[in-house]
């Protein structure tokens, strides 16, 4: 026998425990919520475990109709929207039968004189619900089965108590406590006035002081008083910026009430959070900061699904071309045989589109295996299913992941399942199903005597306070509204009801018991109330206040508008009138400054990096020009200082460079034809193909067909018009993609030249292919500040063709010719607009899209290179200024992404031109 | 339809200038029925183009019911369609989304979805796949300023077509159209001459007679030393008839820009920049030649045969792309007002009915700013008759850009002219000002504009309403920015203080930085103003760009990235070099050279935050990392606290954005995973793509002193007490290309069908020269009108005060800027005694700026004052260690410390009960069940026969057996050895302990006998020894002796005997007396 008092929910559970506690210790008697009093029902009873799947036969009968209201956008749409269909039509005929009650039927509403949409809604309910074979669902199906047991399968009886409406309950509830009570007042035991008593007088009433405007609006708002109070010296509302200072200034509040000895304890004040997910976190991270214990607080933390969120990322990797944050992802996973620094490292790799990929060290042989079958592609469903059962055996076994392991494995045998039963692989409906899932970990939950009491939004108040603090009032909350439905509006449900004498509820019905639980909450306070209005959510959007703050202006005397009783904090007039708010001192900020100052050490800075050998690292024309636009992006490289971010797939510059290069590197090479249009246009677009499966192989899917078309056109024509132009200056190609190397002030270099040229007469031109147009590339020649040609023609003055690299003997020696004697000229070929750009001088002939510049193109580019080499070499690293960029682009046509670094970018001395000395300040980022 | 309720009016129009209290009126009219019982509430549809305005117009309404007693009234609304025309579209689409066929359950699609449901529908298209062959030929370049590369121009450009036929509904068929976009083409550009391959062939002619005759390069020419720039026009000359010449004259064909270059062909010779003899000559003949390029006709049938195919690719991507929609469940902005204009016109579809019957009234706010689609929408709602009230203004329609037709609202008006009521009283400026505003809309407008009768409820003490900023000499947008910010500062300090009327508390006070707004035409020269006024000292408010790139959020995402990758030395490197490390980068890069680890603060808490559970969200991870490092507590003594703090909430929130957002929508962006590399590339990503996706969220909103800084766009529907109208230089002209919604004969065409006739005028590029301005021409009307509307809202946002720049430098200018426009437009001049206005001279105080002074701005430090409330108001504090709990249950109390009294005892009752559950491993789920078998049979040993139903297992008839005879034997020694009077199964205990904490638990069994009580509790452990049972008995004595310490205070009366553990695997008690 058990006396059970029934509760709205589980914070009005703890509030009746406490009451019937304090009445002196109990035997028998359990108070709880509606599951409690099912799970309770359910230990008493012997029942038989349950027999039908409703979702299963819903999910089957619901596509079975083809003229069902549902059907034309069942069929319109694809699985995922399905399920939100079948889950939205079930959970409507769930209510319909809810509310019909154990003793109606569908059948009942099927006779009706309805409206014709209406009417088709509800025999096609009808109609559904007879094609799953009438069953229930499963939470009508447990009374049912309650209401049919026969008296021996009870253990112990049990009698509910309760309070009409508090909670509200359907008729299906209503039979079973009948049923429950019924069958208890048969055995001996009476009911216990003292515990009705007890319920009864559970929920909080206004408590205000007698005659306080705290009392008069627990008692009149949502309501038209017939007198109004004038002060509101109990009451406040407080608006602010946002939830964070919500929670900051209410920590203060309470700070404040303890040292003043308003409050003695935090457990004087209440605080009650609307029900947006957020303010737990606040509030948490704020007063425990402040040192302030809270009670009652529960705080739902999701984390992320690792094991599906592996498997799906699998998915996409197999699914070729993978996508490199698929890869990424998965290489990073906590879930690899791997430490995350080697994944880490992996995944950098393929971000950058290497896809040259070597298990990392010391990870074994499963991280080779892991790898390889990550990496390689599947072809059959029995292959892919194999590939899938191996991934789950190499996830790493330490126990933080075991779960998700448990969870990755679960999902592959259903998804081998899946692939087994199938004949092709049907990679959407597999990652589909392999969709990561909202997982919560176990919530933060705190409660303590000493502690502020935390209600929360439409839950009952558990504990009677002399100050409540309500957070959040911005539209949407206290009262929260809820939304219609587009199947039965409330006028359809009125009518339903009416014609039908079953009572449906409508959301005005439950919208005013939101009213009525703010109304509860508020009456907790017995002595003040403050309210937070925040102006603006996280990210910055404007909130409107709370609904209630006008119906609580209406109280007052002399307020016209809601907007009068707000006081902001942010206002010097405003925070004049607040009370109990604490405040710090009116100081002012001094600027906290970086040291711009141009660091210095005591170390040769070309060492960086060098080989262990002790020989230096050689320099790149590419590097070289990283340090005539910023010596700190220079050494950052050498430091390997790069930021280490993941981006998507893009067709960029970038790309769209290293595939014209590599187009251009195989088309004009030694020994192949110049001449043959037909040729190149073939050419084009087969070595296209080749490198972008090499480099870029998400281009070949469908969405980049614009972009693919365009690079083509675009390639093909600076092809022809090279072609062309190399058949007019009579050039031979004599070497392409070929790597140099030489000394620049006796430090090595070495780099690799596009293209070599062999012009008649014993000339030698180093060619350099840009993807860009000649505009900025012309106006740094002649400012003299162009560096890569100058530096081939330097290796190959000082060095040549690099060692050991399979070159042919003939163009070694080719090329060492000119060491020492013979003309070296440079020249860029522009590929946007297809002019080339030479460094020679009276070398070619008039030809329209080939310019000579024989002024000397490098020499301050030179000059610049080794004075800053000779910095470095001591020790000193100059820093860039702010005004560098625009000069650089401006003035010398350099191109100045060296600049966008982040450090490079913060540290920037103020500009010359005396910018103000703000520049630098932290506040100026 | 509505006949029988209606005695509203079925149409009003409400023709409302600035500041003539539209929103009061309409709120007072809605109010006024519901009062009259004419609409219910929840009934009323009242749409508005902003969710600002949609919620403001539902609180005030709110307000007005709750002060007319109408409280439930009042309830209701919160049901009623109060909202902006989007989310009315979209809440008909998700209340009938079965009748119209559609999911239930649509989605908002973001930018990555369109980019790749556009791309591949692009790709797909045969038509697009033409087109892209000869994008550059098309006129498509790119722009270095947008970064924008000449593909994503057309993408762009075919969204942007896509959007203007949407918003026409594309209801006629995709040829008429096409055939409309052509004519049109043809009618502007006017009669060609000729044929295209005779004017090519002459040209080609007359360039090779030219190279034949000079074969060479001049501006190589070793004879004469031509100037730089004669020698780089030669240059290029040189290369375009190359050009020109090569293929037998290929490009000529198709390149008009080549043509157009050939007409501009250096043909003057000076004595210091000879030409050959005979050059210039047959440069002349070129340049004849090339001369017939505007009348050729081969850029026209180009033109046309673009803007056709165009029209038919975009047709063909809209087919797929909305078919690709509507199967995902997603819908954009457009989607909201189509596809609930499309069930509502669908005469098959009975939404239209349905919905009527929940309807008493339409409203539309701001209805100038509809666009014809949804207006569309709207009127199929009035044309059944539905009550409606539209209220719009003309003068203020400027939202042109964003589709909107404000001929439509003109339409209604011109077709309804009894049931139009105008608006001639303003509640907002002064009187003194009212008589200038209504100067400049007789100007502006002429006979359209309405007097409007100054009713502003205080009289202004403001002494010159109108100031007037002039400069005779060039200004930059920095030197204007500092005139104005000095008048400003001048304002704010003068002595003795100037007043403004205070509406809130209704009296006259000094004017604070809080009563001023500068307004600007372009958001990037509000930054000027920003710059000059926090020289001056004086703090804004102005939507600041770069959040990404601030130093706060910097911190935390390289915070981030070091939890992410410990081995992300660059992370570490800036971390170490930034605020909260060195504030130097030597030392930074010190530790980096010389390959020593980055420890100490902040490290090692980084490094304690990233040893955490790996299944943490990146959201988690950042709240510990700024709780690690109070980063709150760090930037509150910052410089820029408020902006710092704010920056740093809005990173929080992207992180739980970025998590709650669908994953599928997120991965079509390349972004998959959802650890914290993947966020920070979708943020970054999403910082980019978006326009104001970079912009800082505002630091503060109650600030009294910051000057408001904003758009005249944006400041439409605003006011403040005095506001400076900056920018007046700002230059504007029709932009090429264009497209345009037309009507062709919109006179007669009827408001029902305005969809069926709407077209889409295309204005291309052209290359030569005069031919843009042909079609500029035909844009030009509307653009003049556009300006006069933005003028005219600029000029009426202020209360008491405006401040005017006047760049009278540009009278001479042929170019037209914001201010010649009003100059000429209004007829305003400066005259010693004011502003003349065609005779009627307005007095206002005039600044003459002699020359450049720029640098007027008196360089007041900028104060940094921190806010006194909040974070800084904090003390910091410590929890305190113990905590008493609220409630517990016995069962939590395991090994909890505590002295075990000792004095157990063992008694064997039976023997060993070894079971093996199939398929059930966990020993916890295996106890349950050996547990419930002791709860249901103790004493029944009849339902050994239900128990399987009662274990919720299938259990074998052996296993029942052993069960069952385990529990008999057990029950046979309790009857035995202590004779019970009752034996009760989970039995409920709920008292106070004495901290004041709630107990509440089960015990397993009690048994109350002659004298007394006993608690006995089943345990299926492991224990197969005594001393282990001994050990384990101490274990679980704390949660027994709270059953003991429970049953004493419940049974006051009784008395508690003792303690009885049943090891039930093994057949064994422990026995434990209580004394
Ligand atoms: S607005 Fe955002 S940050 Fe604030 S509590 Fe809500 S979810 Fe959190």
């Amino acid at each position: 026998m058990i006396h059970f008092l029934l509760t709205p929910d589980s914070a009005s559970a703890l509030h009746v425990r406490r009451l019937v506690a304090l009445s002196g210790g109990r035997m028998n008697v359990v108070v709880g919520t509606w599951p409690e009093l099912l799970m309770h029902a359910t230990n008493s009873y012997i029942l038989p475990p349950p027999a039908d799947d409703w979702t299963g036969r819903l999910a089957e009968a619901i596509g079975d109709f083809d003229d069902a209201f549902w059907s034309r956008s069942y069929k319109t749409v694809n699985t995922a929207e399905r399920e939100a269909i079948t889950s939205i039509v079930g959970g409507h005929l769930s209510m319909l039968l809810e509310s019909l009650g154990p003793n109606g039927s569908m059948q009942q509403l099927q006779s009706l004189e309805l409206k014709s949409r209406l009417q088709r809604h509800v025999s096609d309910f009808a109609k559904l619900h007879e094609k799953m074979g009438a069953i229930l669902p499963p939470a009508l199906r447990q009374v049912r089965e309650f209401l049919n047991a026969g008296p021996e399968r009870v253990m112990r009886t049990i009698t509910v108590y309760r309070i009409e409406g508090w909670p509200r309950l359907n008729l299906w509830q209503h039979a079973l406590v009948d049923h429950l009570n019924t069958i208890s007042s048969a055995s001996a035991h009476a009911v216990s006035l003292d515990l009705a008593a007890i319920l009864e007088s559970a929920p909080f009433k206004p408590s205000g002081r007698q005659n306080s405007s705290l009392r008069f609006m627990q008692e009149k708002l949502f309501q038209l008083p017939d007198k109004r109070v004038l002060d509101g010296s109990s009451l406040q509302w407080l608006s602010v910026r946002d939830c964070l200072q919500e929670a900051e200034v209410a920590a203060g509040m309470v700070q404040t009430a303890l040292r003043n000895g308003s409050a003695s304890s935090s457990a004087d004040f209440g605080l009650l959070l609307p029900s947006d997910p957020g303010y737990g976190h606040v509030i948490r991270s704020v007063f425990d900061r402040a040192g302030i214990p809270l009670s009652g607080l529960v705080i739902e933390n999701s984390i992320r699904d690792l094991g599906r969120e592996a498997v799906l990322n699998l998915l996409d990797c197999l699914d070729k071309p993978a996508p490199v944050l698929a890869l990424a992802s998965l290489f990073v996973s906590p879930l690899m045989p791997w430490s995350s620094d080697a994944g880490n490292r992996l995944a950098q790799r393929v971000v950058e589109s290497r896809f040259d990929l070597k298990a990392p060290a010391g990870s074994g042989d499963s991280g080779q295996r892991m790898l390889d079958l990550i990496i390689e592609s599947v072809k059959s469903p029995s292959a892919l299913a194999e590939r899938i059962s191996a991934f789950v055996k190499l996830l790493d076994k330490r126990e933080v992941v075991s779960m998700h392991r448990e969870r990755a494995a679960t999902l592959c045998e259903e998804l081998r399942a899946d692939i087994q039963a199938s004949a092709f692989i049907d990679w959407v409906a597999l990652k589909s199903k392999a969709a990561p899932q909202q997982l919560s970990a176990a919530p933060y939950t705190v409660q303590a005597l000493e502690g502020v009491a935390v209600f929360n939004e439409g839950r009952e108040p558990w504990r009677q306070v002399k100050h409540l603090i309500v957070l959040g009032c911005f539209s949407g909350h206290y009262p929260a509204t809820e939304k219609t439905s587009g199947i039965f509006t409330d006028d359809d449900l009125q009518d339903l009801g009416e014609k039908s004498g079953i009572s449906f509820e409508i959301s005005s019905e439950r919208n005013s018991r939101q009213r009525e639980i703010f109304m509860r909450q508020l009456g907790a306070a017995s002595e003040e109330a403050s309210f937070f209005v925040p102006c603006r959510n996280a990210l910055g959007k404007p909130l409107e206040p709370s609904s209630s703050i006008t119906f609580a202006a209406v109280l007052f005397d002399g307020v016209e508008k809601a907007e009068d009783l707000l006081l902001n904090l942010e206002s010097t007039s405003h925070l004049e009138k607040v009370r109990g708010v604490p405040r710090a001192e009116a100081e002012v900020a001094e600027p906290l400054r970086l040291s711009t100052e141009d660091p210095e050490f005591a170390a040769n800075l070309l060492d960086i990096g060098a080989g262990a050998d002790g020989t230096r690292g050689s320099e790149t024309p590419s590097r070289l020009e990283t340090l005539l636009v910023s010596p700190l992006a220079w050494m950052l490289d050498r430091l390997r200082l790069k930021p280490q971010e993941w981006t998507p797939e893009t067709f960029d510059a970038k790309a769209k460079g290293i595939l014209a290069h590599e187009v251009f590197e195989h088309l004009f090479a030694p020994g192949e034809p110049l001449t043959d249009e037909r040729r190149i246009e073939e050419q084009v677009t087969m070595l296209l193909e080749t490198a972008i499966n090499k480099s870029y192989p998400f281009l070949n899917r469908d969405e980049w067909k614009v972009e693919v078309g365009y690079l083509r056109q675009e390639i093909l024509k600076s092809a022809r018009r090279w072609g062309a132009m190399l058949r007019t200056i009579g050039a031979t190609v004599a070497a392409a993609e070929i790597e140099l190397e030489g000394t620049l002030d006796g430090r090595p270099i070495n780099g690799k030249a596009d293209l070599l040229l062999e012009l008649e007469g014993g000339r030698l031109v180093v060619v350099d292919y840009k993807k860009s147009s000649s505009g900025t590339r012309k106006k740094r020649m002649e400012a003299g500040c162009d560096l890569q040609a100058e530096l081939y023609r330097t290796m190959i003055k000082t060095g040549g063709v690099r060692a050991g690299k399979g070159v042919a003997e003939e163009t070694v020696s080719f090329v060492n010719r000119f060491r020492n004697a013979g003309e070296i000229g440079t020249l860029y070929y522009l590929m946007n607009n297809q002019v080339a750009l030479s460094n020679t001088s009276g070398w070619f002939g008039d030809i329209g899209s080939l310019e000579e510049i024989d002024t000397d193109v490098s020499a301050k580019a030179m000059a610049d290179v080794a004075a800053s080499l000779r910095d470095l070499e001591s020790g000193l690293l100059r820093l860039n200024s702010k005004s560098d960029a625009e000069e650089f682009y401006k003035k010398k046509g350099l191109s100045t992404y060296a600049l966008e670094l982040p450090l490079v970018k913060v540290f920037m001395k103020p500009s010359e031109q005396g910018e103000e000395g703000e520049a630098t300040e932290v506040a100026d980022a | 339809m509505h006949e029988e309720k209606s005695q509203l009016n079925a149409l009003t129009i409400v023709s409302a200038g600035a500041g003539t209290g539209k929103t009061h009126y309409i709120q007072q009219e809605l109010a006024k029925w519901v009062k009259e019982k004419l609409a219910a509430p929840d009934r009323i549809v009242a749409v508005t183009f902003t969710e600002t305005a949609a919620a403001e117009l539902k609180s005030r309404i709110r307000e007005a019911l709750v002060r007319a007693g109408m409280l439930e009234e009042a309830l209701l609304l919160d049901n009623a369609y109060i909202s902006t025309i989007h989310s009315f579209g979209l809440r008909l689409i998700g209340e009938f989304a079965f009748d119209a066929g559609l999911s239930p359950s649509s989605r908002l699609l973001n930018d990555d979805e369109v980019r790749l449901l556009l791309g591949t529908a692009l790709a797909i298209s045969d038509r697009a796949n033409e087109l892209i062959e000869n994008l550059e030929h098309d006129g498509y370049t790119g722009s270095f300023d947008n970064k924008l590369t000449v593909e994503e121009q057309f993408r762009q450009r075919v969204l942007g077509l896509a959007g203007k036929l949407r918003s026409v509904g594309k209801s006629a068929s995709p040829d008429s159209f096409a055939k409309y976009a052509e004519v049109r083409i043809r009618a502007i550009y006017g009669e060609t001459l000729g044929d295209r391959e005779t004017w090519r062939q002459a040209l080609y002619t007359s360039v090779n007679a030219l190279m034949d005759a000079f074969p060479s390069n001049l501006a190589r020419s070793r004879d004469v030393e031509y100037g730089v720039t004669i020698r780089k026009e030669l240059w290029d000359n040189y290369r375009d008839l190359t050009r020109a010449r090569s293929d037998e004259g290929e490009a000529l064909k198709t390149d008009w820009k080549l043509w157009e270059r050939l007409r501009k062909l250096k043909s003057k010779s000076t004595k210091k920049n000879p030409l050959p003899e005979g050059y210039i000559e047959a440069v002349q003949a070129v340049i004849a030649a090339a001369e017939r390029l505007p009348a050729n006709p081969g850029p026209l049938e180009d033109a046309v045969s673009h803007a056709v195919n165009l029209l038919g690719a975009t047709f063909d991507v809209l087919n797929t792309f909305s078919e690709e929609k509507r199967r995902r469940g997603l819908v954009d902005y457009t989607d909201m007002v189509s596809e609930a204009q499309r069930m509502l016109t669908d005469t098959e579809c009975t939404v239209l009915s349905a919905l009527l019957e929940r309807l008493d009234c339409l409203v539309v706010d701001e209805f100038q700013d509809t666009n014809p689609l949804q207006f569309s929408l709207l009127w199929s709602l009035t044309r059944e008759k539905l009550p409606t009230v539209v209220v719009g203004d003309l003068k203020q329609a400027i939202m042109g850009f964003q589709n909107a037709d404000s001929r439509l609202f003109g339409r209604l008006g011109a077709d309804n002219p009894r049931d139009t009521l105008t608006q001639d009283t303003n509640y907002r400026s002064s009187a003194r000002l009212m008589e200038w505003i209504n100067l400049i809309g007789n100007g502006l407008f002429g006979a359209g504009y309405t007097e409007l009768a100054p009713k502003a409820k205080y009289d202004s003490r403001v002494e010159h309403p109108l100031e007037v900023i002039e400069s005779a000499t060039k200004l930059s947008a920095k030197a204007w920015a500092a005139q104005t910010v000095r008048r400003i500062s001048e304002l704010l300090h003068a002595s003795p203080a100037v007043e403004v009327y205070d509406k809130q508390l209704k009296v006259h006070r000094a004017l604070r930085g809080g009563d001023i707004a500068v307004i600007c035409y372009k958001n990037k020269r509000l930054e000027e103003y920003a710059a000059e006024l926090r020289k001056a000292g004086i703090r804004c408010r102005l939507e600041e760009d770069g959040w990404l790139e601030t130093r706060i959020v910097q911190i935390a995402w390289h915070c981030l990235s070091c939890v992410a990758d410990r081995g992300d030395t660059h992370a570490a490197a800036y971390l170490s070099a930034t605020e909260l490390g060195h504030r130097s980068l030597q030392p930074a890069l010190a530790a980096a050279i010389g390959k020593r680890p980055f420890d100490g603060f902040p490290f090692e808490k980084l490094d304690e935050v990233a040893a955490g559970n790996p299944d943490r969200t990146v959201g988690d991870l950042l709240d510990e990392i700024i709780e690690q490092l109070d980063l709150f507590g760090e930037v509150s003594s910052w410089t820029d606290a408020g902006a710092a703090r704010a920056n740093l909430m809005r990173l929080q929130h992207e992180c739980r954005e970025f998590m709650s957002s669908n994953r599928d929508a997120i991965a079509s962006g390349g972004y998959h995973g959802s650890g914290v590399k993947t966020f920070q590339a979708w943020l970054k990503g999403k910082v980019e793509r978006d326009r104001d996706g970079n912009l800082q969220p505002e630091p503060s909103v109650g600030d009294d002193d910051a000057v408001q800084l904003m758009t005249w766009h944006r400041s439409k529907g605003r006011e403040w007490p005095v506001v400076a109208v900056c920018g007046m230089d700002q230059k504007d002209y029709p932009r090429l290309p264009a497209e345009t919604i037309e009507y062709p004969g919109f006179e007669e065409i009827a408001l029902d069908g305005i969809l069926e006739d709407a077209r889409i005028g295309i204005y291309p590029t052209f290359a030569a020269n005069e031919t843009p301005r042909t079609f500029q021409d035909a844009l030009w009307p509307e653009l003049r009108e556009t300006m006069d509307r933005l003028l005219y809202v600029a000029m009426t946002r202020a209360r008491e005060k405006v401040i005017l720049e006047w760049p009278s430098y540009m009278q001479d200018s042929t170019q037209t800027t914001y201010w010649s426009r009003f100059v000429s437009r209004s007829g305003a001049s400066l005259t010693p005694e004011g502003m003349a206005f065609n005779g009627v001279v307005y007095p206002c105080l005039t600044v003459h700026l002699a020359g450049a002074e720029a640098d007027a701005t008196e360089h007041n430090v900028m104060m940094h004052p921190l806010s006194v409330i909040g974070r800084r108001a904090i003390e910091k504090g410590k929890l305190p260690d113990v905590l008493t709990p609220e409630s517990i249950t016995p069962s939590s109390l395991h090994n909890v410390a505590c002295t075990v009294p000792g004095g157990q005892r063992e008694e064997c009752y039976g023997s060993e009960l070894v079971l093996d559950f199939l398929g059930i491993t966990d020993p916890m789920e295996k106890g349950k069940i050996i547990h419930r078998a002791f709860e249901v049979l103790t004493g029944h040993n009849e339902r050994k026969t239900m128990l399987a139903d009662a274990v919720c297992y299938s259990l074998a008839p052996e296993q029942v057996d052993a069960l069952s005879a385990a529990v008999s034997s057990f029950d046979a020694w309790l009857q035995s050895k202590f004779i019970p009077r009752q034996i009760e199964t989970e039995l409920p205990l709920l008292v106070l302990d004495k901290n004041g904490t709630i107990v509440s638990g089960f015990a397993d069994m009690v048994m109350e006998t002659a004298d007394g009580i006993w608690v006995i509790d089943h345990k299926s452990d492991y224990v197969p020894s005594e001393a282990l049972r001994a050990e384990r008995f101490n274990t679980y004595y704390p949660q027994l002796k709270c059953y003991v310490d429970a049953l004493k205070a419940a049974c006051p009366d009784k008395q508690v005997r003792g303690i009885i553990l049943n090891w039930v695997s093994y057949g064994i008690a422990s026995v434990m007396d209580i004394v």
